[in-house]
Formats: structure tokens, C-alpha cells, sequence
């Protein structure tokens, strides 16, 4: 009997990280977040806990996205009360998950998304689904001045070049996840 | 003599920039433009007019610029029509003239001078009427080397360009006065302010003019309040930065030009950058240009606007001339006369008006200006300048040695931009200038762009307007104090042109004449958009910005009007040329737009994969081995393994629609037009889906992996236009019925193995764990299982018309699972092949379902349900839907073997008349065929099925094919379906 086989996981931007630009006093930092579970929730019904509206939530241990009426991205394990009135569909490996941060995090970020970054306009708990350089990207925010991305796994090397086009006047380096 | 003035000015004498113009080596100064410092080394001539070829100075000192257009740089960076007057000097900078040959001084298209009687207006549709085939061939190119504006370097551009969007509250435009004290009040308000500069320093016109602001130097006002705007975070200050327009949603375009002050940008920095501005207010403070007065011989190098003149004066620190005469008819045009009096010239103002203030004329005495009530009618001088003013006035004509004549003739508020969304402008007596109607929808005009010449105006209309859109905006906090100054006498006698001589130029950048809009006006154009079009006033780089208004009130005289032009075109954006660069940004090449890589896309580049675009996606077409010198050889290489042994294709890229719910059976009957609600779980049915119309809109597979859960395949093309119509199906056609649609294709890759040893492969893999026997896994069965730590998912589909399966996995293990069926000795293939495959099986496409196809047409008929209602059954029973003679699809063989078939050519009957009114149908897809041993095809062909074993003539008069096809089953392999059975 031969070895049971293992398939290896690759994640949208594995090969894909480098650093752009000056890196000595970097302006931008960004990582790749490797989302173990992510599925698109669709409710069959109310769902309680998850209002609608572009708004992150956290319920016993993963992030739900508001994307659209009735429709969340969730990150990490779905609790079984939600799961029991939606329909959960696995996008693990459909999405690829950036995060990116420091000084000029917003300055890079506003060379490609349309919409306002600024505080006063978009709040800590505030998700936006928009795009990129004509790309599909969901937009919100991670701790501190940490931004999160996730784009379509199959757009990773074109959203990859806007970043770092965007980011290399900056200076931008990689930190592991 | 020109030359630079030993002190003052915003220029520093230490920092020197050395530059080239045509080849000969310069000194300036930072601070500089490239105008000033060719003014500041005594260089007068610096370009060729575009018609006659006449001699021209600089005329501004702003983008308003007509003459002073240089290449900038040279090689791939070479840039033409460049503005001198705006351009940054840096050291290095390398220009030359344009529009000369062979040299600047000695052009030897100057004597189109002498065909100008032949060149005047509207020549363009008059003398090359005839013959028209002589057009292509001879007049366009010799008008287009003749009438030059420059040459593009016609390498590509080294540099790189980027996009970027900014959101404000109040977005002020201009930083001279009055927009400073607008940033200032409605930042300190509390509102989020841009302030976007064009020039390279702020102060607008305090640069050029002494001034004082609250008791002190206005320069020293200025400082203060840029240090106070940049010290706020929520200012964002812009130099170098020009709005070129306005749009719907208070959105503004702008270009920075982020190293254009650099010979080449430092790594990473682009060039320039385009900027989208998104605003809740707009306040316009972009001031005003000065327009000249036309009088014969009045474009020679050295006759300028004055306030230009007052520019490279005070700002620029250059002693402009030895002699100079200021022909002005307004105030600010003695304010000019005074400063050059100041800077040494022997000056004297000639002003055709009779009412010119006392006190003006008092401090002209005082300063030793000769003052005459009067006009300049005409200059003299050669080549390299003017050296007489000819003045008339009650005392007779006099020459007046000049060696610059500074020209004034009032200001045009500069509104291009608030009219780019249709808002009027008017024309107001009062000012002898077009402004802004009331409520502009683009912006609030403040200042001398609101014809308020005064500097108190300026500074107070610009506070008012700042704290005013804060204000309206919800921001409480205080706007601060108002900056105040006295304004300045500005009163106007609007005076347009001296006679109608022939040499009175009006448009300097295209040699517009007093005689040629007279000409015009004479041959009936006489609204200013027909004289524009047929005089060509007010066109190319500086879109008339100095020249419009003058020939509009040429035009309202002769039509009689007395109060001054009747309208003036709207300005459109852009404002000010912008290189197309900027607006690409990044996406240059194959950065056009983006792509979307499947998870096995690196392993396909690895294996020599030649890929081909389908949609964003890049799929691999083929993949040739060492050895293959033809696409046909590798494709009919990869199909043969298919049929004989084992092949891998990736099909991640078809689209998949997870749908679930109790009522998704019930859903999926609606929108295919065949039953699913029946299908047991574990099994794939192959469906049809129609348009409203009762036309295919696609085709696919969907497998019922639960009673409540199914997976819908669509074709890669059509992907993200099913998933839209399912959920427009759902959401407004039948929202009772409880399902839920999620797209799923970036989650899982899929591969189709296909081939007679396919589950020989596929059951090696998965080992014991899951059966795939005919008994156990039949045709169209479906499943979910593990293989190994991964979900995958197995679909007994064909495409191929072979025993195939189709395995999927999410796409994070997509690249192993490839990496995985290939080690186990299959054979990859492209599209190409999976095209040769289906096309031998009769399989549909892209190429059949072409939006004009009915299922009858393709044979597919049968697949109609009359037991139920479905997206499209009403429509699809339409008379001419159903018609007998509709072209229904057939296959294809030459009758010579040898022959090629093309996809594309049309059917006609034997002996038949290549026609339209013959035309039988056309050939939808062609391939070679490894299995026939010749080319074949598809095609839809009228009467279809009943003409099998007919004789038709495919003809191709494109690329030249004309060949006997015989009409046979669309079938051509395995017509009973054993093989994808076995």
C-alpha cells in the first residue's frame, strides 16, 4: 500500500511576496494572511447575531464580512447556530488575503481603490467590497493601521503588480504570517 | 540687452542650472523656467510659427502659452509641444525648438509666409478639394510635415506613470490670493481641504506683483499661510499640479508632475501622476490670462503680454529690454509699464483711451515714462526681434525704437474648468470678460477668476467662499481672520484689434488672423463654434487661451454687436494636454488589464505551456515538446493521447455556481430548459439555459451532490453573465423560491482526465478508498470523497466524447492535485485539443452558441421541456424561432481530404453565385481531425439534417478557400456513446 498522499496547500501570493522600492526605512509593510477557513455565508433567513450592512463582526471566534444583503464573508470556523439557518460555502482557497500596513499604507492603497480611507469616513468596523485596478477587492481594517485585502486567488499576480508598482516609491517590505 | 537683474526675483542666483536650447549651452537658476532663463541669456526667438513659419518669441509666462513650444529631453523621453514657459529649469535640461529645419534662425518653410494669400482661413477644405484620391497621398502627408507641432520620440516611454484618488471636503483651485485665503478659512473650519497648485511655487500672481497683505510683504503672508495649511493633516497641498477637469459627482482630474523637474526620475518615483479628486466643494481661484490687443506684425520675438512682461521682471529677475513701449488699454497694463521702468527700460505707454486716472499718469511722469494717448499700429524688425513700435495718435504717426512691446488688453477669468459640465459662461461689460453664471455647478469662482481684479476682492471673496463651503458643510469651528489689502486700480476699456491687416495676428499657435476671421465671418461662419472650426482660432495645445475671446469680438463687431462678444465655445476638459501615459498608470503591455492565473498556471509556464487569453484568464492552448515545430503537430499529438490512452486539462476556469436550498431543484428548472428537480443526488445532468428571447444563452453540466445542493457549470466566457442572470432569476423573477447562489469558481480547480486509461489513473490515485468501476461510478455519476488531507469532488462527465472524469479540489490544493495526475503519466492538453476533441464529438461551443442560435438549431431540441415553464419557453415558439429553413448545425468533411476547412466560410449551393441572397450558412468551427485523417468542421447550414450526404461549396473569399464540403453527422466519433460509457 502506497503512502497515503498528501496534497500541499498554496496559498494565492506564495510565490508572489517580495519586497519593492528602498526597503531601509520601509513606508509600507505587507503580509500575507493565510486564512485557514473562509466561506461565503448566505442566509436562509434572519440570522441572529449577524446584522446586514457593510460592517465586520466577530462571533465566537471568527470575523463575518457584510458583502451584501444577507451575504458575509466569514473568517475562521462558522458557529453551528449560524451555520444552521444559512448556507455555508467553502471559498478557502478562493480568495487570497493580504494585509497591509504602516506609514503610507493608506497613500498606496488610495493609488487604486475609489473609495475614502479616511477615518472620519471609514469607521475601524467598516467593510467595503470595491475594486482594484479593475479588479474585485474587499476592503477592511486590521489591528492598528493594518489594512486587509482579499482579492480572487486567480487575480493575485495582477493585484500583486498594482501593489507593487503602488508601494515601491514607498518602500515596502514582507513580514512573514 | 537682455539679461538677468543683479538682485531680486523668486529665483537663487547660487543654486545655477546649466541647460542646452538647440544645441548651445545656457546658464540659469533654480527658480527658473526654461522661458526665463532663455530670456535671462538674451534669447529672444525660440520657435516657428505653425502655418507661416514666422519667427516667435515667448508671449506668456503661464500654460497660456502659444509660441514657446519645445521638444523636452531627448531619445525615448523626447516630449514635444512643451510649454517653456512652464517648464521647471533643472540642470542638464536639454530642449530644442520645433516646427524649423533645418535650423531655428534659418527655416526654410518660412517662405509659406509668401503663400499665405493661399494658407488663409478655411484653406484646409478649400484647396485640397480635388482630386480627392490625391489627399491620402499627397496633401495630408505634406500638410502634416509642413505644419509641424513637434515630433514624439516613437520609442517607448522609460518612464513609469501612476493613478491615484483623493477625497476632501473643499477642493481649492490655484494658490495665488484668493485661493490661499479660501484653503486657510474653510481649513480652519475643520474641513478636509485640497489646495492644488499648478505652478511650482504658491503665490499665484503675488509672485509677479509687489504687494503687501495685512502691512506686510504679500511674499512673507504667503509663507505663513502655506506653513499653516501643511501644518494641519487634514491639508493636502499639491504644487505642480494642474486640474484638467471637472466631472459628474464633484470629481476633478489632475495631473501632477512629479519629476518633470528632473532629467530623470529617481527609482520608483513615475513621472507624473494622475490624480482623481473627489470633492464636496469646489472653489476656483485659478485667476485670470491676459489677452493681447492684435495690430499688424504683432507676433515678433520680443512683443509680449505685460503682464508676462511684469513676470520675468519681478519673479524672474530679467531686464526684458532697453527700450520698451506698454500699448495697454487698461490700468493693470501701467502697473506692467511700471515695473519694467523700474527694472531700467526707457518706457513709454501708449493707451488708447482719453480718461486715464490722473494719479496714473502723475507717477508715470514721475518715473520718466512718456506717456501717449494713442495705438500701436505696427512693429519693425527682422528675424531676431522687434525693433520699433509704430504708434498713432492726434499728433500723427511716430516709430518708437522699442526692442520689447508689452501688450495689454484686459483678462480673461480662466473658467475653462466650470464650464466642463455645460454650465454657461456670460459675458460681462462691466469687466469686458466672460465669468462664471450664477451657481456654477462645478465650483464657486473667487477672485480675478471671478473677475475681481482687486487684490482686497481677491482675498476677500476667497475667505467668504472658504468658510462659506465649510460652513454649508456642517464644519462650525472659526474661519479665522480675513487677510486684507487695498485693490488696486483696474479699470478697462475692453480694445481688441488695430485694423484688419493680414500680419494682425489673433491665434498665434495656428496663425489666426484679424483678415482670416473677417475672411470667415465674410463666407458666413459666423457663430464662434463655425469660425473656430473653419479659422481653427482657439484650437491645438493652448486651446485659445489667450486668442478666443479677441476673435469672438472680432466676430460680435462684424456681426454689429457693440456690447462685446456673443458667447465663446465651452471649454472642455482636458484643459491642459495630458500624456496618455498618465491616464494608463501601471497598466502598460500586458498590464493592460489584469489576468487571472488558474492554481496550475506555474506549472503550465514550467511545461513549456503556450497560453492563450480566454476572457482575463490565461488557459494553456498547447504544449509543445522539444522537437514540435507546428501548433498542429503538438495539438494532434495531445488529442491522439486522449483517444488512445490518457489525457489532464485544466478546467478551473468554467464557471461554478454553488446552489443550495430546498427549492434549488425547483430554481434550477426554471432557469435550464430541462428538468433537474428529477436528478437523484450523486448524479450530473447536462443542461441547456435560454435568454428571455428563446435563444441558448449557455450550456453546462450541474451534479446534485445532496437533495438540497448542486454545482452549476457554465462556460468559462459566460461565467460571470450566468452567475448575474441566475441571481437576477432569483432575486426579481422568483424570490418565493428558497435558494441561495454562491460562485465558487476561484475555490476550486478542476481537471478533466479523459481518455480510455483515465480510470485506470484516476483509481491509482485515490487507492481503495473511493470506486470508480463502471458499477460502482457510472456515466454522470458525481461525488465528494478525500484524496489524501484534500476535499475533491469527481464528476463522470465527457467532453471528449472518451471515458472521462472530472476531478475537482479546493483551489489551494489545486496546483498539487495537477502536480499529482501528471506524475502519474498523463499527457496535458491545451484548449486547442479539447477544441479537436469536441468538434470530433459534436459537442456545441462558444462557436455554436453564438447568441443567434436556437436549441433546434444545434440539434439540442429534444432538451425542451414541454412539462414545465422555464426561462425562454414562450419566446422560443416565435414563428421564425421555429422556422423550417433555420440553418441547424451539421458536420463537415472536405470531399478532397487534402483540403483545408476554415471556421468562417460561408455555404452555397453547387454552381451557386457567390451571393448574399445564396448564402446557405457558414462553417462555425474547423480543426484537423487525428481520428478522420483530414480537416473537419461544424456549421450551421439551412435544412441541416436533411441534407446529409450532400455536396455544398464552402467558400471563403477572406483568405481565399473554396472547397466541396460533404454534409455528414455532427458526430464523428462513437456515435452510439460507448466509449464514454465504458
Amino acid at each position: 500500500m502506497a503512502d497515503p498522499i498528501v496534497l500541499t496547500v498554496e496559498t494565492a501570493f506564495a510565490d508572489l511576496l517580495k519586497p519593492a522600492g528602498d526597503t531601509r526605512d520601509p513606508g509600507v509593510t505587507v503580509r500575507e494572511v493565510t486564512a485557514s477557513q473562509i466561506a461565503t455565508i448566505l442566509a436562509r433567513g434572519a440570522i441572529a447575531g449577524l446584522a446586514d450592512g457593510p460592517k465586520r463582526m466577530s462571533r465566537d471566534g471568527a470575523d463575518y464580512l457584510g458583502i451584501g444583503p444577507g451575504k458575509w464573508l466569514a473568517f475562521g470556523p462558522v458557529a453551528p447556530a449560524i451555520a444552521a439557518s444559512a448556507s455555508v460555502v467553502d471559498q478557502s482557497g478562493g480568495y487570497g488575503v493580504l494585509e497591509i500596513s504602516g506609514r503610507d499604507a493608506v497613500a498606496t492603497l488610495q493609488k487604486g481603490i475609489g473609495i475614502d480611507l479616511h477615518p472620519r469616513e471609514f469607521a475601524p468596523d467598516a467593510v467595503a467590497v470595491t475594486t482594484v485596478a479593475h479588479m474585485g477587492v474587499i476592503v477592511w481594517r486590521g489591528e492598528g493601521d493594518a489594512w486587509r485585502l482579499a482579492v480572487f486567488r486567480s487575480n493575485a499576480a495582477s493585484f500583486w503588480h498594482w501593489l507593487e508598482a503602488s508601494a515601491a516609491a514607498f518602500g515596502m517590505r514582507v513580514a512573514k504570517d | 540687452m537682455m539679461r538677468r537683474l543683479d538682485h531680486g526675483g523668486a529665483i537663487d542666483r547660487a543654486d545655477t542650472r546649466r541647460f542646452t536650447f538647440d544645441g548651445r549651452a545656457y546658464e540659469g537658476a533654480a527658480g527658473d523656467t526654461l522661458a526665463s532663463a532663455l530670456l535671462a541669456n538674451g534669447v529672444k526667438l525660440v520657435g516657428r510659427s505653425f502655418k507661416y513659419h514666422r519667427p516667435r518669441g515667448v508671449f506668456t509666462a503661464g500654460p497660456e502659452e502659444p509660441n514657446a513650444l519645445v521638444e523636452l529631453r531627448s531619445g525615448a523621453r523626447r516630449e514635444p509641444n512643451t510649454k517653456a514657459t512652464t517648464i521647471e529649469l533643472y540642470d542638464g535640461l536639454d530642449a530644442a525648438s520645433q516646427n524649423r529645419w533645418p535650423s531655428l534662425e534659418w527655416d526654410i518653410r518660412a517662405a509659406h509666409r509668401y503663400l499665405s494669400p493661399l494658407l488663409s482661413a478655411g484653406f484646409y477644405y478649400k484647396t485640397f478639394m480635388w482630386p480627392a484620391a490625391f489627399w491620402e497621398k499627397l496633401y495630408e502627408p505634406l500638410i502634416r510635415r509642413a505644419a509641424g507641432l513637434g515630433r514624439a520620440s516613437g520609442e517607448p516611454d522609460p518612464d513609469t506613470y501612476e493613478t491615484a484618488i483623493a477625497f476632501a471636503d473643499v477642493l481649492v483651485i490655484g494658490a495665488g490670493p484668493a485661493g490661499l485665503a479660501a484653503a486657510l478659512a474653510a481649513a480652519r473650519a475643520g474641513a478636509r481641504v485640497i489646495i492644488c497648485e499648478d505652478d511650482f511655487h504658491l503665490g499665484g500672481r503675488l509672485l509677479s506683483e509687489p504687494h503687501s497683505i495685512d502691512g506686510r510683504d504679500a511674499l512673507d503672508w504667503v509663507k505663513d499661510a502655506v506653513r499653516e495649511l501643511q501644518a494641519m493633516p487634514d491639508v493636502r497641498l499639491f504644487r505642480r499640479t494642474q486640474i484638467f477637469g471637472a466631472y459628474d459627482g464633484g470629481e476633478f482630474g489632475a495631473l501632477e508632475r512629479v519629476a518633470d523637474h528632473m532629467p530623470v526620475p529617481p527609482a520608483h518615483m513615475p513621472r507624473q501622476r494622475y490624480w482623481r479628486f473627489v470633492v464636496k466643494r469646489a472653489i476656483l481661484a485659478t485667476g485670470a490670462v491676459e489677452r493681447p490687443i492684435a495690430f499688424a506684425d504683432n507676433d515678433r520675438p520680443g512683443i509680449m503680454l505685460a503682464s508676462a512682461a511684469r513676470s520675468y521682471v519681478n519673479r524672474f529677475a530679467v531686464r526684458l529690454a532697453d527700450k520698451a513701449v506698454v500699448f495697454a488699454s487698461g490700468d493693470d497694463g501701467w502697473a506692467s509699464a511700471f515695473d519694467l521702468a523700474a527694472s531700467g527700460a526707457a518706457t513709454t505707454i501708449v493707451d488708447p483711451r482719453d480718461d486715464v486716472a490722473p494719479e496714473l499718469t502723475a507717477k508715470a511722469g514721475k518715473l520718466g515714462i512718456r506717456t501717449i494717448e494713442g495705438r500701436v499700429v505696427g512693429s519693425e524688425g527682422g528675424r531676431h526681434g522687434v525693433r520699433a513700435a509704430i504708434v498713432e495718435s492726434t499728433q500723427g504717426r511716430e516709430t518708437l525704437a522699442a526692442d520689447l512691446i508689452a501688450v495689454s488688453g484686459g483678462f480673461n477669468p480662466a473658467i475653462g474648468i466650470a464650464t466642463h459640465l455645460g454650465d454657461k459662461s456670460v459675458w460681462s461689460p462691466a469687466q469686458a470678460a466672460f465669468l462664471a453664471a450664477e451657481n456654477n455647478r462645478v465650483a464657486t469662482p473667487v477672485g480675478a477668476a471671478s473677475g475681481k481684479f482687486g487684490l482686497g476682492d481677491a482675498l476677500r471673496g476667497g475667505h467668504a467662499a472658504g468658510a462659506a463651503a465649510a460652513a454649508d458643510l456642517g464644519f462650525a469651528k472659526a474661519p479665522g481672520e480675513r487677510p486684507t489689502a487695498d485693490n488696486e486700480t483696474a479699470k478697462l476699456t475692453a480694445f481688441w484689434h488695430v485694423g484688419a491687416s493680414a500680419k494682425a495676428f489673433v491665434d498665434f499657435q495656428h496663425d489666426v488672423t484679424v483678415a482670416d476671421i473677417e475672411l470667415a465671418h465674410r463666407e458666413g461662419y459666423r457663430s464662434p463654434e463655425h469660425a473656430k472650426r473653419y479659422t481653427t482660432l482657439g484650437m491645438a495645445t493652448d486651446q485659445g487661451k489667450t486668442s478666443g475671446v479677441i476673435g469672438h469680438a472680432i466676430l460680435a463687431r462684424l456681426s454689429g454687436q457693440a456690447d462685446g462678444p456673443m458667447g465663446t465655445p465651452a471649454a472642455r476638459s482636458p484643459n491642459s494636454p495630458v500624456a496618455l501615459g498618465a491616464l494608463a498608470g501601471p497598466h502598460r503591455g500586458k498590464h493592460f488589464r489584469p489576468y487571472r492565473h488558474v492554481a496550475g498556471h506555474r506549472w503550465a509556464v514550467a511545461n513549456n505551456a503556450v497560453m492563450v487569453e480566454a476572457g482575463q484568464w490565461l488557459r494553456p492552448q498547447y504544449f509543445p515538446l522539444p522537437g514540435e515545430t507546428d501548433w498542429l503537430q503538438s495539438v494532434t499529438r495531445e488529442a491522439l493521447a486522449v483517444r488512445t490512452s490518457v489525457g489532464v486539462c485544466d478546467v478551473s476556469t468554467l464557471g461554478k455556481i454553488d446552489v443550495q436550498g430546498p427549492d434549488a431543484g425547483a430554481f434550477l428548472d426554471f432557469v435550464y430548459s430541462n428538468t433537474f428537480s428529477t436528478l437523484p443526488a450523486g448524479r450530473t445532468r447536462y443542461g441547456l439555459m435560454l435568454r428571455e428571447d428563446g435563444f441558448v444563452f449557455d450550456d453546462g453540466t450541474a451534479a446534485r451532490l445532496g437533495p438540497e445542493h448542486f454545482i452549476v457549470s457554465t462556460t468559462t466566457a459566460n461565467a460571470a453573465r450566468a452567475m448575474q442572470h441566475l441571481e437576477f432569476c432569483h432575486q426579481v423573477l422568483r424570490p418565493d423560491l428558497r435558494v441561495t447562489l454562491a460562485s465558487v469558481t476561484e475555490a476550486w480547480s478542476q481537471y478533466a482526465v479523459a481518455g480510455p486509461k483515465s480510470r485506470a489513473l484516476l483509481q491509482k490515485l485515490l487507492g481503495d478508498a473511493f470506486d470508480l468501476s463502471n458499477a460502482a461510478f457510472p456515466y454522470l455519476a458525481c461525488a465528494e470523497t478525500k484524496l489524501g488531507n484534500a476535499t475533491i469532488r469527481l464528476f463522470r462527465v465527457s467532453f471528449s466524447g472518451e471515458l472521462a472524469y472530472e476531478i475537482a479540489t479546493p483551489a489551494q490544493y489545486g496546483a498539487a492535485l495537477l502536480d499529482a495526475l501528471m506524475k502519474s503519466g498523463a499527457t496535458p492538453y491545451g484548449t486547442e485539443a479539447l477544441g479537436v476533441l469536441r468538434v470530433e464529438k459534436g459537442h456545441v461551443a462558444g462557436n455554436e452558441i453564438s447568441g443567434q442560435t436556437t436549441a433546434g438549431d444545434l440539434g439540442l431540441g429534444k432538451m425542451l421541456s414541454a412539462k414545465k415553464d422555464y426561462i425562454g419557453r414562450t419566446m422560443a415558439k416565435r414563428p421564425a424561432l421555429i422556422a423550417a429553413d433555420r440553418p441547424t448545425l451539421v458536420g463537415l468533411k472536405p470531399v478532397d481530404a487534402t483540403q483545408r476547412l476554415r471556421a468562417g466560410a460561408h455555404f452555397l449551393a453547387l454552381g451557386a453565385p457567390a451571393t448574399t441572397a445564396n448564402d446557405e450558412g457558414y462553417v462555425t468551427s474547423a480543426i484537423y481531425s487525428p481520428h478522420v485523417g483530414s480537416w473537419i468542421g461544424l456549421g450551421l447550414l439551412k435544412g441541416g439534417t436533411s441534407r446529409i450526404g450532400q455536396h455544398v461549396r464552402s467558400y471563403d473569399p477572406v483568405r481565399g478557400g473554396d472547397l466541396v464540403v460533404e454534409i455528414v453527422s455532427p458526430v464523428f466519433i462513437d456515435p452510439a456513446g460507448e466509449r464514454v460509457r465504458g
